[in-house]
């Protein structure tokens, strides 16, 4: 027999562990079900063996965290400090003059000071500085955790990106967004735990962004291009080609009764039957949800005026209406290859890709704030590294030798998070008068990892997964929890 | 020292120091204890004493001896006497950037004063802490005497089968094994598996796929005692049987057709497909395995003969992902690939330091670096077969030579422009002065000066040969500009500086240039890795010509080498006295050494995978760690004497071993879980009372269906193919292009092993996107309607001939009672379906037509308008129509019918209960006519709106009703009481816009609007890949979990 009668379609819901107890009650034996809500050990292979029932089922991390799920907006390519959330007074005075400071080794050659062409501007209670590159950002600035003192090993983007999604260079790990979906699950079995954002395509280093390395491949990142609207065109296999949910709905009830019959005549008690008669149940509810989900015409017209036009404006709303429907980590690029990377025309382009994106974010801040879920969601903001305060110099084949840009620079840059149990209004650390390396309260990737991991409940040396003979975490061997984010 | 060595936490822990023994037996000690202990432990002792959570840098500070050994990197950390020379002074006075201790803080001026003191002093310190100071100094792990006591590193002992009380149900020594085990636990093994389940179970695990019926049929009703035997024996035959067991051996060898992540070159290797051809070839062949071990790991030092297809047996070691040719990341992975993959041993954890648990000292690790760094890919892949005769290979010589003259071209393009440009005469001038002052310095100027003059350093450099060579010194300046002309170049001769050859010239290429050849070599390799006229090669290695000798690169970073070590074996594998390899690398001996008798993993290990196939799980459940923390052996004697007949008895044939695992009772059972007492005492079936039910992998899956559609295609080998474009190919699914920087989707959600690194074992996840596929996916339909076409179903197949026939494709049985009584009632009710309710994209609106019934206030007999235009609705193809006359519905609005029973109305069905507002705008603009009347009309609750109007515009607004799931609201359109249609056209367009709460609350979704403009559209599109009743009746079969599982 059917769970569902003809035509009862699921309403659009988070799907918690007791509507699932209740839900899936029906007809599954108390071992069965057991088994697929038994919580993850942390700290050994739970894996180890070969029958993995339910791992989207949502587990309790090592203690009570403050944020719940994040959402991660990738600036990928590298904005500048200097010109975003770092003011440097002295770097106009020295504008158009060698730095007097050693200049460290970056990607290309860079030269004199370039000033920044942005006026920043105090904002908030606090007061923090915010270029006028990010006034609608700046608009919640008081929820805001600045940190200046952001710094990684490399300025180059490839081993960049992945130390700031998997916390190694170079090696295959598992992204942050796999470690999470697999520490704590999902609270919607109808949508994939961790969604990967990013219009146009895939960013450098592609799908290796969001792997999930040694741990098994459902907690990789889902990939969704939100260039397209179309439901089909995000989704896999989300909709038939064939049948009408109705008629989907009868073939799926002839199903579960053959399924009953089989696992009746085989003892009954095999988890491994009864969770594959579940995940049709379960995707059945999926295609509605996901076809609800990626659908932003249903948010009301004062809503979708909040966050703006555009592709980012869509992303953005569709990040919250996933995070607000269970998803665990939703990562939103700013768009295909490395938009951020402004090598030359630095002025222009910076100016365009935050006129893009400043007022989705913004709008996204606030909208997470008036539905209550900002506290307990942790937004994150950056790219891979920062760029030089220097002006590149010209390199035939690399850039178009204009003299208007800024090289990579990993020795100092700006990130900012908010909500999620991190301190609102305060800026950390410091980097050198110029902007080009973090002088004061330094804060390594390591150390960013293992404070967003303390925020979700973990603690980054015990939160461990044991692969080719070794307890791998995320933050290798290093990483401090930086208390003074927290707030 | 190293820095990490003095990584602290500032944790205070002043609780251990006052629990600490005080026996200060001097000054110097009291000292110590009063002024320095007290730094120690509250700034050094959280990462540098016995009670760190965790050591760091190898280093304790808590006893004066450990102090004086230093840590990881083995310099003493003080030098008593003398601060200035201790590196603990050093570091704590942060003297050096990558030296600072404690790293967050600087300790205090007078703190670092003690230090200095203490250590001027001489560094005294109370005996009492030297009895800890022994566990500093030994390794956390294993010593190679203590590994070679390890279970698994002894050789294996032949144990004689145990004797066991029912000694009837034994088959063979194998079953001994297991039922002696069971009988200590008082269990019973399960009763035999009937044959169609026994024949389904041996056909999947032998060669992939499903017997097909006839096989079935002929097992169940062969009277031969040996009518098993002879299955597996079909089934080891079969071509088939390489396909399946070759998939397995690739995922322990981590194959993939791409190299990962690359910048601008080739993505794809041209020849991985000739590696997985060569396994599947020799697995059918029966290679033994240590053949097939050697030929992998060393296949070019053997002596072949006119057949070179065994070189790509070296694609075990050159498939892996490439990390932008990082090499000490490449041979990291080939390490690991050949220990665990062949050794179930996890050497690559002692890259950065000794094995934590296992007896592998780092040492260990950098002597098989040595003998992969002692070895190279060929620049040209060696060819091991000819190309396909025809017009395919003419094709692609003649596309290769055209893509490679694109590259002449361009060289010899820039080489005659740097020539031209080395010529002109300000930059002879230029160069004969850079020239002359090279003269006078060193090489090392070359670049400073060539930057003076704007001049490639290497041209400097040129001149300053030509100048020193012509002996013309000093005066070169006039004896060269004198006969300066265009003649220039001939008259320097061919060594000339303002003459380069093609390959001196490229030296000279700028960025750009280099990204102009970079492109056009990309299309020649894309060609020669692509073209089906490309000829196969292999995937190759060769040795260096005079191999590397190995240091250890210090916790696993190549800038920092550290001390030199032989290319040898493993230590806890050799004998005392270890022979390093002298032969080139040393790869035949590493693959000699792997491959042996001597070698107490290499079989166990093999056996192990084997069994996991056949099982569900292996003996042992770690089959890629059989160190200290893997998993012990459930049956210990059983993998011994199984490894030993392996190697021996049946001289490493897989197929003996395969027959020897699948003829025993063990095997034979059935998996029904039947024995509440054994699921007791045993719920994991670890002692094997039961045989384990399994899932097809994505492989079986996906292979399955095709044989069962009748679509599969059964050629082995050659290029891989994308199995997800369309149309679809029919090959196994062993011949999917796997991409491991971007595996599609599918892969990962049905487990495929991760091609980036060594795979032991298949995780087994159900997540709904696997159901989504089975539901969805264009593949799986389409073998469900060839499924239905193959049994010739046709729309009057009488149900129960029908049912009969798909049950047995799909399910190999016929239908029982029941299943016939659902099957027959579905397929009735499916095609008791008209095609309209077939329709997708259910929209919210409905053009149409009626009449206003002034009893009920509401719309009377509205019938759906049967014509679509393209942009408009209408009674026909022409208007006035001859049945329903002007009645039209556009986009923005329409024109009314002929009278009042022919209404126009456009309808918004409610989707879901909700209340909304509707706003609307109704105009009519033509002079003539005399105008139109609008009504809106709810389903619930009747009239709601009434306008007339002539040459004027009317808001046709309704503030806020609530609506349930399936109520209408029409909005209807006629021509007035007087009956004249004349220019009774009109528009009015609407939008229903669902009322959302004011502030919004989390979960709220409750937004949207349906605009009758935008959302104006024609028939509903039928459906991609419709389905008719048998087709949606075999997509169940093939969805089922019997179809899935294997008993």
């Amino acid at each position: 027999m059917s769970i569902y009668q003809h035509g009862d379609l699921p309403e659009h819901r988070t799907l918690s562990r007791r509507q699932l107890l209740r839900k899936c009650g029906m007809g599954m034996g108390a071992l069965a079900l057991a088994n697929i809500l038994t919580q993850v050990g942390l700290g050994s292979s739970a894996f180890g063996g070969s029958d993995l029932i339910n791992p989207l089922a949502p587990k309790s991390p090592q203690f009570p965290g403050k944020a719940k799920r994040v959402i991660h907006l990738f600036m990928n390519g590298g904005p500048s400090q200097v010109d975003t959330f770092d003011p440097k007074p002295m770097l106009d005075k020295h504008a158009g003059k060698a730095l007097p400071m050693d200049y460290l080794p970056t990607e290309r050659k860079t030269g004199v000071g370039m000033a920044s062409p942005f006026k920043f501007k105090k904002h908030g209670k606090s007061g923090t500085e915010v270029s006028d590159l990010f006034p609608h950002v700046a608009e919640s600035i008081d929820d805001i955790c600045v940190i200046r003192s952001m710094h990684a090993d490399v300025p180059s983007h490839e081993p960049s990106l992945l130390l700031m999604n998997c916390g190694e260079a170079r090696m295959i790990r598992p992204s942050m967004g796999s470690w999470l979906t697999y520490g704590l699950g999902s609270e919607n079995q109808n949508l994939p735990g961790f969604v990967v954002l990013c219009p146009g395509g895939y960013p450098i280093q592609e799908s290796q962004n969001w792997q999930s390395g040694f741990l098994p491949g459902t907690y990789q990142g889902t990939y969704v291009d939100t260039q397209h609207t179309e439901l089909t065109k995000l989704i896999e296999n989300v909709k038939s080609p064939s049948s009408t949910t109705k008629e989907q709905r009868r073939q799926l009830d002839l199903l579960m009764e053959l399924n009953r019959k089989h696992e009746q005549q085989r003892g009954g008690s095999d988890t491994a039957l009864e969770s594959r008669i579940q995940s049709f149940e379960l995707a059945f509810r999926m295609q509605m949800d996901a076809a609800d989900a990626f659908d932003i015409s249903r948010e009301p017209k004062h809503i979708r005026q909040m966050y703006g036009e555009g592709v980012q404006a869509r992303q953005m709303i569709i990040a919250r209406r996933l995070i607000e429907r269970g998803v665990r980590f939703v990562q939103v690029w700013h768009g295909a290859g490395q938009p951020w990377d402004n090598h030359d025309d630095l002025e222009v382009n910076h100016r365009r890709l935050a006129q893009e994106s400043d007022q989705p974010i913004g709008a996204l801040l606030k909208d997470l704030k008036q539905r209550g879920m900002l506290e307990d969601t942790l937004v994150i903001w950056g790219g891979e590294f920062g760029r030089t305060p220097t002006v590149e110099m010209p390199t035939p084949g690399a850039n178009s030798g204009k003299i208007n840009g800024r090289d990579h620079n990993h020795y100092g840059f700006t990130m900012w998070m908010a909500g999620g149990g991190v301190k609102g209004g305060y800026v950390h650390g410091a980097t050198d008068d110029f902007g080009f390396k973090a002088a004061k309260d330094p804060v390594h990737v390591h150390d960013l990892h293992a404070t967003i991991l303390h925020l979700m409940g973990f603690d980054h040396e015990k939160f461990t997964y044991r692969h080719a003979g070794r307890d791998f975490r995320l933050t290798d061997v290093e990483g401090n929890v930086v208390k003074q984010l927290l707030a | 020292m190293h820095a990490r060595e003095y990584c602290a936490l500032a944790f205070l822990m002043v609780a251990l120091f006052l629990m600490q023994p005080v026996i200060a037996a001097d000054s110097g000690e009291e000292f110590f204890e009063t002024k320095v202990r007290p730094v120690f432990v509250e700034r050094c002792y959280s990462c540098h004493s016995a009670d760190a959570k965790k050591l760091k840098g190898a280093l304790r500070v808590d006893s004066r001896e450990a102090l004086l050994k230093g840590g990881e990197s083995e310099t003493p950390a003080i030098a008593p006497g003398k601060p200035d020379e201790s590196q603990l002074i050093k570091a704590v006075r942060y003297e050096e950037e990558a030296l600072r201790m404690p790293p967050k803080q600087k300790l205090k001026a007078e703190e670092i004063a003690a230090l200095e003191a203490w250590v001027k002093l001489g560094a005294p310190m109370p005996k009492a802490q030297v009895a800890s100071a022994g566990a500093a100094t030994k390794p956390h792990g294993m010593t190679i005497e203590e590994g070679k006591k390890f279970w698994s590193l002894i050789a294996p002992k032949d144990a004689r089968p145990p004797e066991v009380k029912q000694a009837a149900w034994a088959r063979n020594d194998v079953d001994r094994f297991v039922l002696a085990k069971l009988e200590e636990k008082k269990i019973a093994p399960s009763a035999p598996a009937d044959r169609r389940t026994l024949i389904r179970r041996a056909t999947f695990d032998l060669i992939g796929l499903p017997p097909t019926v006839g096989e079935i049929e002929a097992f169940e009703k062969d009277p031969s005692a040996v009518a098993y035997e002879k299955v597996i024996d079909r089934l080891l035959a079969s071509p088939q049987y390489g396909e399946r067991w070759g998939r397995y051996w690739l995922d322990v060898a981590r194959y993939a057709d791409t190299k990962g992540y690359v910048f601008q070159e080739e993505r794809r290797f041209g020849f991985s497909y000739t590696y997985r051809d060569w396994v599947v070839r020799s697995l059918n062949d029966d290679l033994p395995y240590d053949q097939f071990l050697i030929h992998q790991i060393a296949a070019d030092r053997l002596e072949l003969k006119e057949d070179k297809r065994p070189l790509a047996a070296l694609g075990f070691l050159t498939v892996g992902r490439r990390f932008l040719n990082a090499q000490p990341d490449i041979i990291d992975d080939q390490i690991d690939v050949i220990c665990r993959g062949t050794m179930g041993l996890t050497v690559a954890c002692a890259r950065c330091h000794d094995h934590k648990y296992d007896p592998i000292p780092t040492a260990d690790y950098y002597s098989l670096y040595g003998v992969l760094a002692s070895s190279r890919e060929p620049d040209k892949l060696p060819l091991i077969g000819d190309a396909p005769i025809g017009a395919e290979k003419a094709e692609f010589e003649k596309e290769l030579t055209a893509r490679k003259a694109v590259i002449d071209e361009y060289e010899v393009k820039r080489q005659a422009e740097i020539n031209a440009s080395l010529i002109e005469r300000k930059t002879v001038v230029k160069s004969l002065i850079a020239g002359q002052s090279l003269l006078a310095a060193d090489d090392s100027k070359a670049k400073s000066i060539g930057e003076k003059y704007e001049l490639h350093p290497w041209v400097v450099q040129r001149w300053r040969d030509y100048l020193k060579q012509s002996g013309l010194g000093p005066r070169a300046f006039f004896s060269v500009w004198g006969p300066y002309d265009a003649l220039l170049a001939r008259k320097l001769g061919a060594k000339s500086p303002v003459n380069l050859t093609r390959a001196e010239a490229q030296l000279l290429f700028n960025g750009d240039d280099g990204n102009k050849v970079r492109e056009l070599k990309e299309k020649v390799d894309a060609l020669v890795a692509t073209h089906p006229g490309s000829p196969p090669r292999a995937m190759a290695m060769e040795d260096l010509p005079a191999p590397v000798e190995p240091v250890v690169f210090v916790r696993g970073n190549a800038g920092n080498p550290g001390k030199q070590v032989p290319r040898q074996f493993l230590a806890v594998l050799s004998a005392e006295k270890r022979e390093p390899f002298k032969q080139g690398s040393g790869r035949m001996e590493l693959a000699k050494k792997i491959a042996s008798k001597e070698n107490p993993l290499t079989a166990r290990v093999m056996v192990n995978r084997v069994w996991q196939r056949h099982f569900g799980a292996g003996l042992v459940r770690t089959p890629s760690d059989f160190g200290t923390r893997g998993e012990k052996p459930t049956h210990p004697e059983l993998l011994d004497w199984l490894a030993l007949r392996f190697e021996n008895e049946d001289g490493w044939s897989l197929k003996k071993l395969h027959k020897r695992m699948m003829l025993s009772a063990t095997y034979q059972q059935a998996s029904v879980d039947a024995n509440p007492v054994a699921r007791q005492v045993d719920p994991e079936n670890r002692l094997l009372w039961r045989m384990n039910a399994r899932r097809l992998d994505f492989e079986a899956m996906r292979d399955s269906l095709l044989a069962t559609s009748g679509q599969l295609d059964s050629k082995i080998g050659g290029r891989s193919i994308d199995i997800f474009a369309q149309p679809f190919s029919n090959r196994r699914t062993l011949y999917a292009f796997i991409d491991r920087q971007n595996l599609p989707g599918t892969f990962r959600m049905f487990d495929f092993a991760s091609p980036d690194s060594h795979s032991p074992q298949r995780f087994a996840t159900s997540v709904p996107q696997q159901a989504l596929y089975m539901m969805n996916s264009p593949f799986v339909i389409e073998q469900a309607k060839k499924l239905a076409a193959r049994a010739a179903m046709g729309k009057e197949e009488e149900p129960a001939k029908g049912i009969a026939k798909l049950y047995r494709s799909v399910l190999g049985r016929g239908p029982t009672k029941d299943e016939l009584d659902l099957g027959s009632k579905f397929v009735q009710v499916e095609m008791a379906q008209s095609p309209d309710a077939v329709a997708l994209n259910s929209s919210a609106w409905q053009y149409g037509y009626g009449e206003f019934d002034e009893a009920t206030q509401r719309v009377k007999a509205f019938q759906k308008l049967p014509h679509f235009t393209g942009s408009n609705w209408q009674g026909g193809a022409a208007l006035p129509d001859a049945k329903l006359g002007w009645v039209l519905l556009s986009a923005g609005g329409g024109h009314v019918g002929n009278d009042e029973k022919h209404a126009v109305i456009r309808r918004w069905v409610a989707p879901r209960d909700c209340s909304v507002a509707i706003n609307g705008k109704l105009s009519h603009t033509s002079k003539d006519g005399n105008g139109v009347r609008a009504r809106l009309i709810t389903s619930r609750e009747g009239l709601l709106g009434s306008w007339i109007v002539y040459r004027k515009e009317a808001a046709t607004d309704v503030k806020r009703i609530a609506v349930k799931t399936g109520d209408t609201v029409d909005f209807m359109v006629d021509c007035g009481r007087d009956g004249d249609y004349n220019s009774d056209q009109f528009d009015w367009s609407v939008t229903v816009t669902k009322e959302a709460a004011v502030e919004p609350v989390a979960g709220d979704d409750t937004g949207g609007s349906w605009s009758s403009q935008s959302e104006f559209s024609g028939p509903a599109p039928k459906p991609a890949m419709p389905m008719n009743a048998w087709e949606k009746y075999a997509q169940v079969l093939l969805e089922s979990n019997e179809f899935m599982f294997v008993d």
